[in-house]
């Protein structure tokens, strides 16, 4: 079974005066298997951001389904959304989206504490997450006092802290300099190696790359996608340059 | 475009632009403005009569200057330079996108004038508009009989011109200074500055909690009004200094405490809670310290004065045991002592002449001077000093007159002594000059002995002693030797009737009175409670509307912080907000957090000022007895009442308020 299935997915904003519609997504579907990598690339206004916010269930489709492990998410009571989303999903975001109130430590604490976790518990599960992620020097800094590859860092560490079925990042490099994303792709990486599947919005080639699977979105549809397969990085980045060419010129894509 | 029409019209652009912060500073200045020229025209009411009570109002209308000067100079001094820290990144801008410095202080110069020119021409217009319902007020408080009409005091407009043009001149160059020393990146940076974690004072807390301490020490220890006067401004003082400290350093103290304790701190609850107050702290602590201090002012204003006004009867009911008195100073060792009798003749005689129908109502004599108490002897003193007490000597048959109870047969060397307010059973030495210590033995006081409404707490600490006629003489004559012939006390008698109030002028009735045959005697006064009655109330009357004035205008002035903390905290809590949205809690309990940290620093400065109050109330229940005031339960009433109505005022302007705040929030 997939670990998240995405059906028939359709998503029509009405703008305010309830004059034009706008249809975001027009019929997307895709699943995503346990342990996967998968990244989502397209342009501005292809329907990435409306996409990942269904899926976080900060929105809700117009029509269409999402499953999560076999259960419909759009079904979820609003009062335990936030219980569902802070233990099935881990989200990392482009600007990190740390509480300056916080001390680095805190902030990857705030999901356990919301859940109600003894401290000591938490400082068990932290311990061999900020070794492996290499922030566990600066867990008593603040967010302002350290760099934005640190602070990604941090926010990855308080998306895998909860043990989530999926961590959901949406263009996670896209405040880095290109040494932080590099490290933190590769961080990506030995994650999803050791097992937690990944689903990525990205606009980056050199991001998309790392993933084990590409989706191109465009206007509202799944348009192509492609498996890295036995390429290596380089070859990947090749090829969804290729693709990414293809669809800016606004042809079919030949594979 | 017109090089020189561009300043101008940029500044009317920005004030607009900026009018969420520049409209209430505009009120301000109009509101302060309005109360300067009006006390200023009052204190400079042209062709007053020539008497003391007119003479009251011109001196009150003069503390009024003096202290909305000082205080306008300070609350506009600070609320600008909270408006220049919200606009540093705007003005950054202007600098990056090519305005020259000198171009930016151009800008604000006519930012500033067109202030300048709102405020002061609206302030002296409201000015004038009040002025006669301030007036009207004021003689209905001090019991005036005349009401001036409507005039234009060219003085007060100048006057009021001139200060507000010279605070927000001073405030231009302030403004222009800070933009001389800062570079453009700096500026544009300084609104996305990360938040520093508040660093924990200790020094400043413990002086926080050293100053509080004594400052309330001294307030509920002080027993004496006369020790009370001298150390009000020492405690007022200590308290000030003690909020301050107490909201920028010991509330991060203990914030700080809190979220080292693990077990308290990883809940959700207050998880969120504390780290958000201490960040919020810090950002507020000195406004919330100014709201702490301008409320405690205001209650403390209001209250004292308004049971001063309120108590006014009630002290002029205990002086006067009738409507009519006389008081006669003497000196019972002359060679033909005064007569008692013979003067309420001559008082009594001239009131039938006139047909005025009267009854006498009681006289005594009493006898009072000062003594220092050390080692268990009290030493007489001419004058008070602050750990002095007072005597004050009665006959028994005297107050038995004054009580109605029956006369207590006291030998000499015996007394019924009281102090504050009930029966005391210790002895009393007193060392005089050229005699022996002279020991008066308390006879057991009882409910036989009712305490006489005379014998209230005053000013200073009084012990009423009610002794035999020798000892009476006894004690005259050892003050008397002790102070020299001089400087001695005399001796006091005191009569009342009761008459026709509307028919009797004192002053004219002290005229014809025939004194022969009285003896000799030093003084007398001949007063009625209304005449007397007329002077309390032109006092406390002008003290209750200063009170009120001055109150209204700090409470303003606590308005205007509250208004804009309120908007600087919803720009900044928008982004909080959001983020833990995102990461995984309800919208509901984030709501909820926000809400009782909301309420917790809204509601600390007044709490605490509750608390300053209620340490004040002693000091000031003490200090009131100087204006003849003794009556405890009325200030406790006027206190509660004041304290019930700021609080409904406070909490109306919370709810107006957060209006404004969550209006930012949700956007």
């Amino acid at each position: 079974m997939s670990l998240l299935e995405v059906s028939h997915l359709q998503k029509i904003y009405t703008t305010r005066f309830g004059g034009n519609q706008v249809e975001a997504l027009k019929n997307v579907s895709f699943s995503v298997e346990p342990g996967e990598y998968v990244a989502i690339m397209g342009e501005s206004g292809s329907g990435k951001t409306t996409l990942l916010n269904i899926l976080a269930a900060l929105d809700n489709p117009t029509s269409g389904q999402v499953m999560l492990s076999g259960k419909s998410i759009c079904d979820i009571r609003e009062r335990d959304m936030a219980a569902f989303r802070r233990t099935n999903l881990g989200f990392v975001f482009q600007d990190f989206n740390l509480l300056d109130t916080f001390s680095l430590r805190d902030n990857i604490f705030l999901p356990l504490v919301l859940a109600g976790q003894e401290f000591k518990e938490m400082e068990r599960t932290l311990k061999p997450l900020a070794e492996k992620l290499g922030i566990r020097d600066i867990l008593d800094k603040y967010p302002y006092e350290v760099s934005g590859g640190q602070k990604q860092r941090c926010a990855v560490a308080r998306a895998l802290i909860t043990n989530p079925q999926i961590v959901l990042a949406d263009e996670p490099t896209g405040a880095l300099d290109s040494r932080a994303s590099d490290r933190l792709l590769d961080l990506f990486g030995d994650i999803n190696a050791d097992g937690q599947t990944i689903l990525m919005v990205t606009h980056s080639v050199k991001a998309a790359s790392h993933a084990q699977r590409v989706l191109f979105l465009r206007d509202g549809e799944v348009y192509h996608q492609l498996y890295r397969g036995e390429n290596t990085q380089e070859q990947q980045f090749g090829r969804i340059s290729d693709t990414l060419t293809v669809l800016a010129q606004g042809g079919e894509a030949n594979e | 475009m017109n090089k020189s029409r561009f300043y101008p019209r940029m500044a009317l652009v920005n004030l607009a632009r900026n009018g969420q912060f520049y409209v209430p500073f505009l009120l301000t200045v109009i509101g302060t403005a309005a109360a300067y020229y009006i006390v200023l025209a009052l204190a400079a009411t042209p062709d007053l009569p020539r008497t003391t009570k007119y003479a009251y109002l011109s001196a009150f209308m003069n503390i009024g200057t003096v202290v909305i000067a000082v205080f306008t100079v300070i609350f506009l001094t600070y609320t600008n330079s909270f408006l220049m820290k919200r606009r540093k990144r705007e003005l950054g801008l202007y600098n990056i996108l090519g305005m020259g410095k000198r171009h930016i202080a151009v800008v604000l110069g006519f930012e500033m004038i067109y202030t300048a020119a709102a405020g002061i021409v609206g302030g002296v217009l409201l000015g004038m508009l009040l002025q006669k319902l301030v007036m009207l007020l004021l003689c209905r408080m001090m019991r005036m009989d005349i009401v001036y009409g409507f005039y234009i005091s060219i003085s007060a407009i100048a006057g009021t011109a001139v200060l507000f043009g010279a605070i927000l001149l001073f405030n231009l160059l302030l403004n222009l200074h800070r933009i001389r020393v800062q570079n453009p990146m700096e500026l544009l940076r300084e609104g996305s500055a990360g938040e520093r974690e508040p660093k924990t004072r200790v020094v400043t807390a413990v002086i926080g909690v050293l100053t509080l301490g004594a400052g309330y020490t001294i307030a509920v220890t002080t027993r004496s009004a006369m020790m009370a006067l001298g150390m009000y401004f020492i405690a007022v003082l200590l308290v000030i200094i003690g909020t301050y400290c107490l909201f920028t350093a010991v509330s991060i103290a203990v914030l700080k405490a809190l979220r080292a304790n693990r077990k308290f701190y990883y809940k959700t609850d207050h998880f969120i809670g504390v780290s958000g107050m201490l960040y919020r702290m810090k950002r507020n602590a000195v406004g919330l310290a100014n709201i702490c201090v301008l409320s405690t002012m205001v209650l403390v204003m209001v209250s004292g004065t308004l049971s001063l006004y309120m108590g006014s009867q009630t002290a002029l009911d205990e002086q006067f045991a009738g409507n009519l008195r006389a008081e006669v100073r003497y000196d019972p060792t002359e060679d033909t002592p005064f007569d008692p009798v013979a003067l309420s003749g001559a008082v009594t005689g001239q009131l039938e002449a006139r047909a005025i129908s009267f009854t006498p109502v009681a006289d005594y004599h009493y006898l009072s001077f000062n003594v220092d108490e050390s080692g268990g002897v009290l030493a007489v003193k001419k004058y008070l000093s602050g750990a002095s007490s007072m005597v004050c000597a009665m006959t028994s048959t005297d107050y038995a007159a004054v009580t109605g109870a029956e006369a207590p047969s006291l030998a000499d060397g015996q007394m019924l002594l009281f102090q504050n307010g009930s029966g005391q059973s210790r002895d009393l030495t007193f060392r005089f000059s050229g005699t022996d210590d002279l020991t008066l033995t308390a006879v057991e006081p009882g409910p036989q002995y009712p305490v006489p409404r005379a014998f209230q707490t005053s000013a200073v600490d009084v012990l009423y002693a009610v002794v035999s006629d020798g000892t009476l003489d006894a004690l005259y004559e050892g003050q008397r030797a002790t102070l020299g012939a001089e400087a001695a006390e005399p001796m006091q008698w005191s009569g009342f009737w009761n008459v026709d109030e509307s028919a009797v002028q004192p002053d004219d009735l002290e005229q014809s009175l025939d004194f022969t045959g009285t003896g000799s005697w030093k003084r007398l006064d001949l007063d009625t409670r209304d005449s007397f009655g007329e002077e309390y109330y032109s006092l406390n009357g002008g003290f209750f509307f200063l009170g009120v004035f001055l109150g209204i205008i700090f409470l303003m002035a606590a308005v205007l912080i509250i208004y804009y903390k309120q908007i600087s905290e919803g720009y900044e809590d928008r982004e909080r907000y959001l983020v833990m949205q995102k990461v995984g809690m309800e919208p509901r309990t984030v709501r909820r957090s926000v809400n009782a940290q909301l309420l917790v620093v809204f509601f600390a400065p007044l709490a605490v000022a509750a608390i300053h109050v209620a340490f004040d109330f002693s000091l000031m229940t003490r200090l009131l007895t100087l204006f003849s005031l003794h009556n405890g339960p009325l200030v406790l009433l006027c206190t509660a009442g004041t304290l019930a109505a700021f609080t409904v005022i406070y909490a109306l302007v919370y709810r107006a308020t957060a209006k404004a705040y969550y209006k930012l929030v949700r956007a």
